[in-house]
């Protein structure tokens, strides 16, 4: 594609820590790369790698044709020749300038009523034209989130960059912030890195993620390939292996909203920013599923019992965890639920059997992806 | 009152300064933001004329600039003249004995300074020199001040450096403080009464001007306003 990146680097800390690990970036087109990983795995080094603020021991790094770094020939484009956006952790704005000077920064080298046209333009997109005189130690968390959004997105960049982007914020303005975010990218079509250490921002806001863990880079692929196959238990265990599926809302009743996942049909309590139509991400704790065995297909309905969601399958494998026992059942798609060895032993469950999966409705999370209409 | 000095000592402290400016900044950047080695070496060079007495540091000058050594035989093949006593003997000797009051508020200043600051302007575009001069000369403003009042006041209150290379040329290399010395000697009392007085009152209105326009400019330690 015409703007694939390829980052392929190694960077140690003489003091320990680093980064390793090589990761595409799909070009042509708007896509939320998300590096996700805990704390002080290396996620940070990896984006100021790109951004070129570090330099790798060993790497290459390619944006479409361009070489921005390779160890081999001694290439390296200083991060002015890049043209990335960098949204830095907590925002790192000039303390000197007002947000309008501050959006202005990086538009230098155009002529003063191009500048003054592209600032109002980012100040509008977000609604920030209130605060353009104001410093930034006047503003609130997350103002200052919105204004370093701006200003790295008032040169165009190329490929934009964000370091913790909902960190430190308050409840309402991480929503407003997170809404922002994804109507920006979908409205400027410049592809993005995300580090978080976030799983419901992963789901929110990635359509591909990186899994980063003590320094390395372990699995690469769509959010949906990465949660339903985790490389290896440690991926598995720093995702919180839940069940995570793509669905679509359909309809509404009352206070419940009801999504289609593959063939099947989920009741569940909408979360706040949820529209009536959309992509959402389904999460359901394995803990919160009820088995009941021998139920066939048909008997989807059961007015004796409260739990909204009744998922007809059967039993695929089980696996062995400390006191519990997780069961993997095929429902139309893959649902794992964890119950104890004394209700297998009971209940004589085995593979093949045909169970009903019981769900609570306000069990059944809902996160909405992709871009919103613009309001 | 003799003015003639009055005018060396203002003409000698603001040429100071101005060269102090273009040699401690890149000085004081290096010094905070550089990866070279052997940083404590220049540092302790730097602070070097806050503990030796002025007349050492006078002695050394003299000799390194005199006619017998390198410098003072370039000096002399390029301009055909001699460094010391003369008003650009003095000059040299001046920005020498006053580097450490230029460089020291800067290196502060610029310490003070989130590296990630500078990071964000090269990622905007910016080079080196235009993030210098758009960051770092805003942000350091006080530390800058500082370095110019410090400058400034130290050089028009020198006297021993003076001294060892200006000797006492009137309009040339005899300043404020070496008049009012010779005054005294001469018991000539009036005289020097009248010359301190106006040095006085001169370098107190400086202070209260640029202390009343600038809270953020430290007298001669680190103040947070």
């Amino acid at each position: 594609m015409a703007d694939e990146v390829l980052i392929r680097v190694e960077k140690r800390y003489p003091s320990g820590g680093g980064i390793r690990g090589e990761l595409t970036i799909p070009g042509g087109g708007p896509s939320v790369t998300v590096v996700f990983g805990p704390s002080g795995a290396g996620k940070t080094t990896l984006l100021r790698c790109i951004a070129g603020l570090e330099r790798p021991e060993r790497g290459l790094i390619r944006f479409g044709h361009e070489v921005w770094l390779d160890t081999e020939t001694g290439r390296w484009v200083p991060p002015q020749g890049r043209r990335v956006g960098f949204v830095f952790q907590d925002d790192v704005l000039f303390p000197h300038r007002t947000v309008w000077g501050n959006v202005a920064y990086g538009l230098r080298s155009m002529p003063w009523a191009e500048q003054a046209q592209r600032v109002a333009e980012m100040l509008r997109l977000l609604d920030l034209e209130a605060l353009a005189d104001r410093y930034p130690r006047t503003l609130s968390g997350g103002q200052r989130r919105r204004v370093a959004l701006a200003r790295a997105l008032a040169p165009a960049p190329r490929l934009l960059l964000l370091d913790e982007p909902l960190a430190a914020l308050d409840a309402p303005a991480r929503r407003e912030v997170q809404r922002l975010i994804r109507q920006v990218l979908a409205h400027t079509r410049i592809p993005a890195v995300l580090v978080t250490h976030d799983r419901d921002e992963v789901l929110a806001m990635g359509d591909r993620m990186a899994v980063v863990l003590d320094g390395e880079v372990v699995q690469v692929g769509t959010v949906e390939e990465v949660w339903s196959r985790p490389a290896s238990p440690a991926v598995a265990q720093a995702l919180g292996i839940e069940n995570l599926w793509s669905g679509r809302v359909v309809g509404r009743d009352g206070d419940l909203v009801a999504v289609a996942v593959g063939d099947r049909r989920l009741w569940a309590l909408p979360p706040e920013d949820l529209q009536d139509t959309g992509d959402v991400w389904v999460v359901v704790h394995p803990r919160d599923v009820v088995l009941e065995k021998g139920t066939l297909p048909g008997f989807e309905a059961d007015l004796r019992v409260s739990a909204r969601n009744r998922l007809a399958g059967r039993v695929v494998g089980f696996v062995p965890e400390e006191h519990v026992l997780r069961v993997w059942l095929d429902c139309g798609f893959r649902l794992s639920a964890v119950i104890t060895y004394q209700a297998r032993e009971a209940m004589d469950l085995r593979e093949g059997d045909a169970v009903m999966a019981i769900i609570k409705a306000p069990a059944v999370r809902l996160i909405p992806h992709g871009a919103p209409e613009r309001p | 009152m003799d003015w003639t000095a009055i005018g060396v000592s203002l003409r000698l402290a603001f040429w100071t300064t101005v060269i102090l400016l273009i040699l401690g900044t890149p000085l004081a950047y290096w010094l905070t933001f550089g990866r070279g080695r052997g940083r404590f070496l220049v540092e302790a060079v730097v602070a070097l004329p806050l503990v030796l007495p002025p007349t050492v540091l006078g002695f050394y000058i003299l000799m390194a600039t005199g006619p017998k050594s390198p410098i003072g035989r370039l000096y002399e093949a390029l301009t055909g003249r001699l460094l010391p006593f003369s008003f650009q003997g003095l000059l040299v000797a001046s920005v020498l004995y006053s580097l450490p009051f230029a460089v020291q508020p800067l290196v502060t200043a610029f310490r003070g300074i989130d590296r990630r600051l500078l990071e964000a302007a090269w990622c905007l575009g910016s080079g080196p020199l235009t993030t210098f001069f758009r960051v770092v000369v805003p942000l350091a403003a006080p530390g800058f001040w500082t370095a110019i009042v410090l400058s400034f006041a130290h050089t028009v209150g020198e006297f021993g450096v003076v001294l060892m290379v200006g000797g006492n040329l009137p309009g040339v290399t005899r300043t404020v403080s070496i008049a009012i010395y010779d005054e005294v000697q001469a018991l000539n009392y009036a005289a020097a009464g009248q010359t301190a007085l106006a040095l006085l009152v001169f370098s107190f209105v400086v202070l209260v001007a640029v202390y009343s326009l600038r809270r953020d400019v430290w007298a001669l330690w680190p103040m947070k306003s």
